[in-house]
């Protein structure tokens, strides 16, 4: 049973957010109940379960989409839910969306810039930082066009550059690989570990299994509102309740 | 077809300069400024002044600064006033109020009007953003408190109620006719002032959109939820474009009760003025710096011309601006300035396929 749950011993660096029985109530559907996490300073952690399961509430909770009805979300010990969604962006926690949210009319660096914003005023500085993430997600000869004209496996590396612009602590990226191609994907998982190479710890959700084990630290998995298992990726998926909650209650022929 | 491409290509160069900007403001305005004095050129026995008068050159530049302003809150941040009446009327009034009433200086009243005039916009913004109203409903509350001030004022003997102010003579606040008095016995230098205003409003509306200010109002405008995602605090920007686009709105309505002799609540506060307010910034392309002046200057002459020409035909100005709010809608919501790149780009189309078939 890997239950261990969220405080494993042999876990390195300093917790950074911590997630306490938050659960949020939409009049009359309990989408999540009492979810514990954590994540450390440096890590990577996957966050996966069936659809429904309450992954993006999750993730809107933690970012302050809305606020949790019950529990607590904070980050180096400072209680960010409730808070709204800029503040706790400027506490340090950036977010990327299931389906891309890119400024259309605005330029591919504007973009990168209302992020880059975060940390300064002047503009020539803001261009700079934004620039320099243009380049590290692979855009930068792109930095001149209208963001809406963007492909999708590109608007998600904008999503990206947006997002660490704001030079987060921690990222939150909402199936960031979803829609793209093997080869766009690959470059993905290559960014997210040099973010973390930089520092900056990654709650990622994601529907390729293959991906999520091969690059998380460890994986928290929710269903149906609730924390089921929480492990290293070859843990989990020999976890009894996940292998039931993903194929359901059928019995398998092995 | 090489010369249309090099004087394209010289013409990129300097628009890549700094000073670009600049140069193009300083002569886009040295036309205006020019402007009383080419319509009255006499070309082949015919003279522009015949149709197009100093008064409707004035008018335009009034509609001009005031889509420029109303730019500023409903272009930039893209809430979309359909309200702003409501400052202009305060403008107008407060000016009044105090000048008459007070004997207070028009130039200090209007700043008070402005003042006034803000924090009205912001009551409007603090009440709809906090209930998270948009797009038409927004528009709709922003009608609403301007039609509820033109109710109210009607109503108000302290304001004169339905008959309103009439402009006192400047030796009634003990000036003389001048730019002090800020009245003056002929039209060019009314004209000026309001060239004044509008090179002003535009000055502040181009720094506002090369700073931090202006990225997170068209990030609002864009997508609020990936914006806030970023850290823009989208209710205090909405709040601050509010307040200046309504400072500013109100400043012309000041203007607007010194030029002309009377103010009336079915004038200045007027549901149709809603419409004139906006419409140049709309027609010409909201949101960017020159659309509001060549919109107006596209919509208020003609409207005008065909008003004081056909005057047996009642409201036929009106049907002009619904047939350009119309068309525009439907065809170029991004305006009249983005048919140049529309143009271009098809030109680029057009040349391309011929470059395909001829091989």
């Amino acid at each position: 049973m890997t239950n261990m749950d969220h405080q494993s011993p042999e876990r390195d660096g300093e917790t950074l957010l911590t997630v306490e029985g938050v659960g949020k109530r939409f009049s009359g559907l309990q989408a999540l109940q009492d979810v514990d996490m954590t994540v450390n300073s440096g890590e990577i952690i996957g966050l996966i379960g069936p659809n429904g399961a309450g992954k993006t509430t999750l993730f809107n909770c933690i970012s302050g989409a809305f606020p949790p009805t019950s529990g607590t979300v904070t980050l180096e010990g400072n209680v960010i839910s409730g808070l709204p969604a800029h503040k706790v962006a400027r506490a340090g926690l950036a977010r990327t969306f299931q389906i891309t949210r890119p400024l259309e009319e605005l330029t591919v660096v504007e973009n990168a810039m209302v992020g880059a914003h975060i940390h300064t005023r002047r503009r020539q500085e803001a261009r700079e930082i934004a620039l320099e993430n243009l380049e590290f997600v692979g855009l930068s000869d792109r930095a001149e066009e209208e963001a809406g004209e963007l492909t999708v496996g590109a608007q998600k590396r904008l999503e990206l550059a947006r997002a660490i612009s704001t030079r987060p602590k921690i990222l939150l990226l909402d199936e960031i690989m979803a829609g793209l191609t093997p080869q766009e994907s690959n470059q993905m998982l290559g960014l997210f570990r040099q973010l973390r190479e930089r520092g900056t710890s990654l709650l990622i959700i994601e529907h390729d299994m293959k991906a999520i084990m091969n690059i998380s630290d460890y994986v928290k998995v929710l269903d149906q509102g609730q924390g089921i298992a929480f492990g290293k990726p070859n843990e989990v998926v020999e976890d009894d309740r996940v292998i039931e909650a993903y194929i359901g209650g059928f019995d398998v022929d092995a | 077809m090489s010369t249309l491409d090099s004087v394209r290509e010289s013409y990129q160069t300097f628009d890549d300069q700094r000073f670009a900007p600049l140069v193009k403001g300083v002569v886009l305005f040295t036309l205006l400024a020019a402007l009383p004095f080419i319509i009255e050129i006499d070309v082949a026995g015919m003279e522009l002044a015949a149709t197009l008068s100093l008064k409707v050159l004035i008018l335009t530049v009034i509609y001009a600064y005031t889509a420029q302003s109303w730019n500023i809150m409903s272009g930039y941040t893209g809430q979309f006033s359909f309200g702003h009446a409501a400052f202009f009327g305060i403008g107008a009034y407060a000016t009044q109020k105090l000048l008459v009433d007070f004997a207070i200086n028009p130039w200090l009243g209007m700043l008070v009007a402005g003042i006034i005039a803000a924090l009205y916009g912001l009551l409007i913004g603090a009440l709809s953003f906090r209930f998270n109203l948009k797009g038409h409903y927004f528009a709709l509350a922003t009608l609403a408190f301007a039609e509820l001030l033109r109710f109210v004022v009607t109503n108000m003997s302290e304001l004169r109620g339905a008959n309103g102010y009439f402009k006192p003579f400047p030796r009634d606040y003990g000036a003389e006719y001048g730019l002090v008095a800020f009245q003056f016995q002929n039209d060019l230098p009314y004209y000026y002032v309001i060239l004044g205003f509008l090179l002003v409003v535009t000055v502040i509306s181009w720094a506002i959109k090369n700073s931090w200010v202006g990225l997170y109002f068209f990030a609002i405008r864009e997508d609020e939820r990936a914006a806030a995602s970023v850290g823009v605090p989208s209710f205090r920007y909405k709040l601050i474009g509010v307040a200046v686009s309504a400072f500013f709105t109100a400043l012309g309505g000041a203007y607007w009760s010194m030029y002309f002799n009377t103010i009336r609540p079915d004038t200045v506060f007027a549901l149709f003025k809603n419409v004139e307010l906006l419409l140049p910034a709309v027609v010409g392309g909201p949101g960017t710096l020159i659309g509001p002046i060549v919109g107006s200057f596209i919509v208020t002459p003609v409207s005008e011309v065909a008003r004081t020409t056909f005057t047996n035909i009642n409201g036929l100005d009106r049907i002009i601006y619904g047939a350009f709010l119309v068309a525009i809608v439907i065809y170029s919501p991004r305006g009249v300035v983005s048919w140049p790149s529309r143009a271009r780009a098809l030109w680029n189309r057009v040349r391309g396929d011929t470059e395909v078939s001829e091989r």
